[in-house]
């Protein structure tokens, strides 16, 4: 036969003071782990939604990013009449060969220089990539000076206003507009007209990276190869997704091993203090365990039911966690991905609260294991003596 | 003194709590020492290298600058070195990322004199110097690929403009050691090949990333830096010179996030074991009501017994952190050995937890201990004998 549950719970609320500095302790290792957690998710986020599922990238081959990449229009033309390349409207392929510098710009704050990524883009790159929507003003003209700001660099660097107007190499650029990409990396950079921003940083005929959309991304791994074969170009073709996830890999995985690391070592220090709780719980109730099972209550039962509660301790110190580390949803961090800045805000994870929350249903199991097994294990007589 | 074995024989009587609570400090401590030398020594890099200045091309780190530019700055009054560095992104095998380290086209012979990190035994230093394909690896580098002096490394740039028709070949002339009690963070994996090799075989066309600019004075940095600036202010090519240390934080990845962030963890991580000794004084203190009233009517004052109950509580808090530092000190040669610990740990160069943290670990350990037992002991205090006694 089992205790009732509320047993457990008035048991807890007796001793309101020694619980909730378990749970507190409890909770805010749950929260420093799902917060690390929380920024290597937004990071990643961040990059992954500035690829898109249909499109490929296409780069010189071996280099890592497009800053180090660079092929000529040569190339480009041989890739963009491709028949495996999506068409737009009056079957204009759905290419856009991209140049992309990096340009010191000096930030609002306090007025230090901070790489900001330059794209140099055709009309075609809003059809390739949808995600971007103007939200002031208007888009570049094609062969004009001008130029669209993200959202996140005109919140960051000086002087980015619609209106302004910024030099590149000696090229005066007017600001026409401002633009948001649901929160991908676009948004932290400033992107220009192609030809102009060939001409200013003398260029021409060369490009960075062309990003095609794909009328079926099935098609990719062989569409690579035949690139990968013509020995003339050395191109290589990388779902675009995968290009910048792995962009955000080194530091999504540092952000994941700190928070293993400083997870594992604060969750052993919270267990020791979880196991401290129950151990005065069950020492206070030497008396109250020996009348149970005098009553007839099993040891498994008495078992089962201190778990219970040191289970309880957890849950609401992981569910305290969690809600702690909600507090750091949507913090804004910014972090160096392939030279340029990019801004990224801090994003709670439905998995991350999951982990969470397992991590705290363990420290609460593993700290009330050795004291309950000690109290299971006493013999009546000896319960019934006790204080 | 003479209660100290009072205090400990309380301690021992239930040793289990004792145990597990200066076992949650020790963790605690260790946690926070070595997250605090790794903020010291990332800022004790960031805010290196004061005597030197970088110049750049003032668009952004992309562009480079002409060759000839070496000259002119050196004529700068104020300057006394200038070395050419640039990054040159060679890897062994272009199709393995994973594989990538750092590597830099320098001048050799300039850039290690304005560069103490970098530390050579005076053999390897002249070979290097005298071998055009010599390169010089960091200690850290050449366990990871096992590599040793003598052997032959083929490298290949990631880099459009560096590609040139087949690999460069290098002979490794020497591994290099770091200091990183004076240099904190110095980089151990990286490896620097002679910038003269690599301009003639892009043909002459690999230009300048940067100049490394060695000053005689810190507080003359402002003026050298605009002095080089204004020279090429009415060129085609402009530049932009800072200190490293600006430099340093504008590439920074997170940079001054990343030292928040630690310290916010260093914050959390007192306050749990603030949390964990509190709840275990308390304990002690509600299951000795009996005995503080016995220990106050034989006459022990009421100063003496919070005395007693905070002794307790900082001899604990002592405990624990003696306990976190020597394991930060042991466990600093097997960490990088441990799986997923092993990675964080084995990107920094080998840190000891200078005695400066270690103290302040202690002192956190000690006021934890005098926090945790400050109210337990405080009501001992307050508490009337005839009170104590009445509860069982």
């Amino acid at each position: 036969m089992g205790l009732p549950i509320s047993y457990n719970i008035r048991s807890l609320l007796a001793r309101w003071k020694s619980t909730s500095l378990a749970v507190l302790g409890i909770s805010l290792v749950v929260a420093v782990f799902v917060g690390l957690l929380s920024m290597a998710s937004g990071f990643r986020l961040a990059l992954r939604a500035t690829g898109n599922p249909q499109n490929a990238i296409v780069l010189q081959k071996g280099s890592q990013s497009e800053i180090s990449s660079s092929f000529i229009k040569a190339a480009n033309d041989w890739v963009a009449v491709d028949a495996r390349i999506a068409r737009g409207a009056e079957g204009v392929p759905l290419a856009s060969p991209e140049l992309v510098t990096i340009v010191a710009l000096p930030k609002r704050s306090d007025g230090e220089l901070s790489n900001v990524t330059v794209r140099g883009v055709t009309p075609a790159a809003f059809t390739v990539r949808n995600q971007v929507t103007i939200i002031q003003g208007r888009r570049m003209k094609p062969g004009l000076f001008e130029i669209i700001v993200g959202t996140h660099v005109k919140e960051r660097i000086r002087g980015l206003d619609v209106g302004s107007r910024l030099s590149i190499m000696k090229h005066e650029f007017d600001v026409v507009g401002i633009f948001v990409a649901e929160g991908s990396s676009f948004e932290s950079e400033v992107w220009s007209d192609f030809d102009a921003i060939a001409s200013a940083l003398n260029r021409s005929g060369t490009e960075n990276s062309l990003t095609v959309r794909l009328a079926d991304p099935s098609t990719l791994p062989s569409f690579d190869l035949e690139l990968e074969a013509n020995p003339q170009y050395q191109l290589e073709m990388k779902p675009e997704r995968q290009y910048y996830e792995d962009q955000a890999g080194p530091l999504s995985k540092f952000l994941r091993s700190l928070a293993g690391f400083v997870s594992v070592v604060m969750g052993i220090g919270a267990v020791f203090g979880a196991m401290n709780t129950m151990n005065a719980i069950v020492a206070a109730r030497g008396r109250e365990i020996g009348t149970l099972r005098a009553l007839g209550f099993s040891r498994s039962s008495i078992l089962f039911t201190f778990i219970l509660e040191g289970l309880f301790l957890a849950i609401v110190g992981g569910i305290l966690g969690c809600l702690l580390a909600f507090s750091m949803d949507g913090l804004n961090s910014t972090t160096t991905a392939n030279m340029g800045e990019v801004a990224f805000a801090f994003r709670v994870t439905a998995v991350d609260l999951v982990y969470g929350f397992l991590f705290a249903t363990a420290m609460g199991i593993m700290g009330s294991l050795s004291p309950v097994l000690r109290a299971a294990a006493m013999p009546i007589t000896t319960a019934l003596r006790e204080a | 003194m003479r209660f100290l074995p009072f205090i400990f024989k309380h301690l021992r009587k239930n040793w289990i709590r004792s145990g597990s609570t200066a076992c949650a400090i020790a963790l605690c401590i260790f946690l926070f020492c070595t997250l605090q030398t790794f903020v010291a020594s990332l800022k004790g890099f960031l805010g290196q290298g004061t005597t030197r200045l970088i110049t750049r091309h003032n668009v952004s780190l992309v562009f480079r600058l002409p060759n000839a530019y070496e000259a002119k700055i050196a004529a700068v009054p104020g300057v006394e070195r200038v070395a050419v560095s640039n990054y040159f992104g060679g890897m062994r095998d272009l199709s393995k990322p994973a594989d990538a380290f750092t590597n830099f086209a320098i001048e050799a012979d300039s850039f290690l004199a304005m560069y103490p990190e970098f530390i050579l035994a005076e053999p390897e230093r002249k070979a290097f110097l005298e071998d055009q394909h010599g390169c010089i690896i960091g200690r850290a580098l050449a366990e990871t690929f096992h590599w040793k002096v003598g052997d032959t490394i083929q490298l290949e740039s990631n880099i459009s403009s560096y590609r040139t028709a087949r690999p460069l070949d290098f002979v490794i002339s020497g591994i290099y050691q770091t200091d990183q009690v004076r240099y904190p963070g110095t980089n151990e994996s990286v490896l620097f090949f002679h910038y003269k090799y690599l301009d003639e075989a892009t043909g002459r066309k690999a230009r300048v990333s940067t100049f490394r600019v060695e000053i005689a004075h810190p507080r003359q940095a402002g003026v050298i830096s605009h002095a080089i600036d204004d020279l090429f202010e009415n060129s085609d090519t402009q530049t932009h010179t800072e200190t490293e240390a600006q430099y340093r934080a504008s590439l920074g990845i997170l940079g001054g996030n990343l030292i928040v962030l630690l310290n916010g963890i260093a914050l959390a991580v007192m306050f749990t074991i603030l949390l964990v000794t509190a709840n275990t004084m308390s304990m002690a203190v509600r299951e000795r009501h009996t005995e503080i009233a016995v220990l106050k009517t034989l006459g022990f004052s009421n100063r003496l017994v919070l005395f007693l109950i905070l002794g307790e509580s900082v001899a604990l808090g002592a405990l624990g952190a003696v306990t976190g530092l020597l394991l930060g000190r042991s466990l600093i040669n097997v960490l990088p050995n441990v799986p997923v610990i092993g990675d964080v740990v084995r990107g920094f160069p080998k840190m000891n937890v200078p005695p400066q943290i270690g103290v302040v670990g202690l002192g956190i350990g000690l006021s934890v201990g005098l926090g945790a037992g400050l109210f337990p002991s405080l009501l001992a205090y307050r508490a009337r004998i005839t009170e104590l006694l009445r509860h069982v």
